[in-house]
């Protein structure tokens, strides 16, 4: 699986957007989560299983300085 | 002595009546000129030209600072301005973030123009009193404030021989003395440094706001490049801006109901969405504690490391729950509902002159909190508190004061430095006695303080010129460009951030470009062409904030619904529309994003220039320490061995078994170098600019900024 443009190294079979955005600390209400081009909503985070040759983007929109 | 007494002590040196203008459109096209040397009074005309090419805010600080300086002009020179200016949408009540000002002058830190916004309301005060700037020049032979009346139409140069210097005590001080009542207050803004803005490079400018309901004068601060130093030294103790009461349409706007309108969607925006994502209106900008804490971003011990097992004492729960007072309507100027000024009160100091005293404490912004703890290995809250009150209240810019005590404290920890030179102080990491008798030296112009007072550059030629240090070292973990100390983010892991720092206009402040979530945890600009479109971008839409007198948090620190379906949701497409909206409303000119960015180049390059004039400005100034780059130290290396190792591995291709730390740091940092210099190629081509960072002629007459005075100094280098 490739999370934002780098194989993820950690990937298991089963693994959803949920565990990824636990793995990654993330504030579920700041990111946007895209699946092979495509937008994922919210609601949607438990349910959709990644697969090994899924492309995923998360964006943190963290504003900071 | 009783404020009364205070102001019949003062002499009037200049009196000088106007007709205060109306603005239209938001702008009132005339810059008012004091010069405290000579005690002059003018007004000047904006030209349409200025207006068109400069817009307001920075770009009318550059533009007249430029005039009024020569290529030999220092900080201290007779003729060094301080010019600010709002901006023509600064002072609308309607939308948030509205009501910043700019101010800019040769810089005691860099020798270069600086740049410095701040909130509080003269900038706005100014505007409603007849003036789209203020430029003060010249220097007095006494103790003088400045008072403009805008409701008289009165502008007058006074001795004020015994106010105190102070900011706290200065600001309530000159409020009351020119407030008729309680309820006028509210329309009293004022300037001023402090007692170690005298001592020190660092010195900021405080602006002041009313604080109605806590019946104080609160400040905020024009941090960076030693503002506040200018000042005194000009032997000026403070400014008073006076102005009619506020009003939701004293910019005299083009199209009010659109401003309205916007200005309801964002409310409705922060209302549902803050207290979900950033929680601004709770804890500020301090805020993103927590997050850089997880990230491995915040400074620790002078930029070493990224976190701390201490770092949760300061975490973002402890100033919400124990000190941050809530529930209070916290905007640094009317209408801004995302409120993050938020405030400390009834603190007790423990230690100084106001040891005792209750105070109310701004802040703390995360870069006081990270500058003044984290990165000098303090992590009690209420220490960084201290300090915060301190550095505001003597007039010292926290940014600086945080990296340059944090530099002087790796310097004593290694022996460069050692009790004899540091009069005695136990300079050590997490030495908070230490760091507060520092500060109080700053005040006084006394020991050590004074040293660490003149920032890391100058430190860097002492402890090398008479301590005998190794100036390569100091050079790597002395974490300054331009002679401004770094901002408070560890950036060794996000190459777009090292750029973003080190190929800023003013020295290494974040304001101009933060890519550090976008680059290092989303990877989102993975390529060099990619990096320099950001590198680009970014900075000249942030720019286009300070001409416009608008305050950046409003744009990204609350993200509507629906940004997520957009083609870009970290442009934050809606909220653009929103500034071009604002803006049509205000001047009744439409314009696109493309519009804005060009705008902003125009000012941008020329302060390149101006950098190019004052001597700085070209590739070899936008090198950046190593220290912000990658490892410096064993000690740095091994603390983060797998993260290093892995990337000599997959990114350099070179085998790390077998190799020793000092090997591997030295084959990482040439990788690292060698990135850096390929980013700057890509960079300084996307901006237009030749091989050694000069904007082209091309790039200046298609942005119509071939002006005569700018060609004459990039002739000479291209
Ligand atoms: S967001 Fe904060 S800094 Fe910006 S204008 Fe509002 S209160 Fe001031």
């Amino acid at each position: 699986m490739i999370l934002n443009n780098e194989k993820f190294k950690n990937f298991e079979e089963g693994i959803t957007i949920e565990d990824l955005i636990q793995y990654k600390n993330f504030n579920r209400n700041l990111i946007i989560v895209k699946i092979n081009g495509k937008l994922i909503n919210k609601n949607d985070y438990n349910k959709r299983k990644l697969k090994q040759d899924d492309k995923v983007e998360i964006h943190y929109l963290l504003a900071g300085g | 002595m009783e404020n009364k007494e205070m102001r019949n002590k003062h002499k009037i040196l200049m009196e000088y009546k106007y007709e205060p203008k109306s603005l239209k459109h938001g702008y009132t096209d005339k810059m008012l000129y004091v010069n405290v040397g000579d005690n002059r009074i003018e007004e000047k005309d904006i030209p349409e030209e200025v207006k068109e090419k400069f817009i307001g805010g920075k770009g009318y600080g550059m533009r007249y600072l430029w005039d009024a300086v020569n290529p030999d002009t220092k900080w201290d020179s007779e003729e060094n301005e301080i010019v600010m200016s709002a901006g023509p949408i600064a002072g609308i009540t309607q939308y948030p973030g509205t009501g910043k000002t700019l101010v800019c002058s040769i810089s005691p830190m860099t020798d270069i123009p600086i740049d410095s916004n701040v909130g509080g309301y003269v900038g706005p005060y100014l505007k409603f009193s007849g003036w789209d700037g203020l430029e003060i020049q010249g220097k007095a032979k006494e103790d003088v404030i400045i008072v403009i009346d805008g409701i008289e139409g009165k502008i007058t140069i006074e001795t004020a021989p015994e106010e105190s210097v102070d900011g706290h005590l200065l600001g309530e001080q000159l409020t009351e003395m020119y407030a008729k009542d309680e309820h006028e207050k509210r329309q009293i803004s004022v300037i001023t440094a402090g007692t170690a803005a005298e001592h020190t490079r660092m010195g900021i400018l405080n602006f002041s706001f009313y604080d109605i309901r806590r019946k104080v004068a609160r400040l905020k601060q024009a941090g960076r490049g030693g503002l506040g130093t200018v000042l005194r030294n000009k032997k000026v103790k403070g400014v008073v801006v006076k102005s009619k009461p506020v009003k939701g349409d004293l910019n005299n706007p083009f199209d009010q109901s659109i401003i309205n309108k916007t200005g309801i969607k964002l409310h409705k925006e922060i209302a549902n969405h803050d207290h979900e994502q950033n929680n601004m209106h709770k804890i500020g900008t301090a805020a993103l504690i927590d997050t850089m804490i997880e990230f491995d971003l915040l400074p620790v011990h002078n930029f070493q490391y990224g976190t701390h097992k201490d770092a949760v004492k300061m975490g973002n729960k402890v100033f919400i729950n124990k000190y941050l007072t809530q529930g209070m309507v916290d905007g640094c100027w009317y209408g801004c509902s995302l409120a993050c000024a938020k405030a400390v009160d009834d603190f007790e100091l423990k230690t100084g002159p106001y040891k005792g005293h209750k105070v109310v404490i701004d802040g703390p912004e995360y870069e006081n909190a990270a500058g003044l703890g984290a990165n000098c290995g303090i992590f009690n809250p209420e220490t960084i508190l201290e300090l915060n009150f301190y550095c505001d209240t003597y007039g010292i810019d926290t940014i600086s004061y945080g990296t340059s005590t944090a530099f002087a404290m790796e310097c004593f920890e290694r022996g460069i430095i050692n009790k004899e030179i540091t009069g005695g102080l136990e300079l050590k990491f997490g030495n908070e006695e230490a760091s507060l008798e520092l500060i109080h030296q700053m005040s006084k112009g006394e020991g050590f303080g004074k040293v660490v007072g003149q920032g890391i550059h100058r430190m860097k030629k002492i402890f090398a010129e008479e301590h005998g240090a190794d100036p390569d070292f100091l050079f790597d973990i002395g974490t300054e460009q331009k002679g401004l100390e770094y901002a408070e983010y560890v950036c060794k892991e996000s190459l777009a951030q090292q750029g973003g720092f080190g190929f800023t206009n003013k020295g290494p402040q974040h304001d101009e470009a933060w890519l550090i979530v976008m680059d290092m945890v989303n990877n989102q600009i993975p390529t060099f062409e990619d990096k320099a479109e950001a590198l680009h971008y970014y900075p000249m839409f942030r720019t286009w904030f300070g001409l416009l007198g608008l305050c950046k948090l409003p744009w990204n620190d609350i993200v509507p619904e629906g940004n997520a379906k957009t083609d870009e949701p970290a442009k934050i497409p809606e909220h653009v529309q929103n500034y071009l909206d604002l803006y049509y409303g205000i001047t009744g000119k439409t314009i696109t994003p493309e519009d804005m960015v060009r705008q902003s180049e125009k000012v941008y390059n020329f302060q390149r220039v101006f950098n190019i004039r004052m001597g700085k400005g070209l590739r070899a100034n936008d090198k950046s320490p190593y220290r912000m780059m990658g490892p410096v130290t064993k000690e740095e290396y091994e603390s983060r061995q797998e993260r290093y190792d892995s990337q000599l591995k997959e990114k350099v291709g070179v085998d790390p078994e077998g190799k020793s730390t000092e090997e591997k740091i030295k084959i990482l940092r040439e990788y690292r170098y060698d990135q850096y210099e390929q980013l700057t190629d890509a960079v300084y081509k996307r901006r237009g600019w030749s091989n050694n960072g000069v904007p082209t002629k091309e790039k200046l007459q298609d942005l119509g900024m071939d002006l005569p005075e700018v060609l004459e100094v990039i002739e000479k280098h291209l």
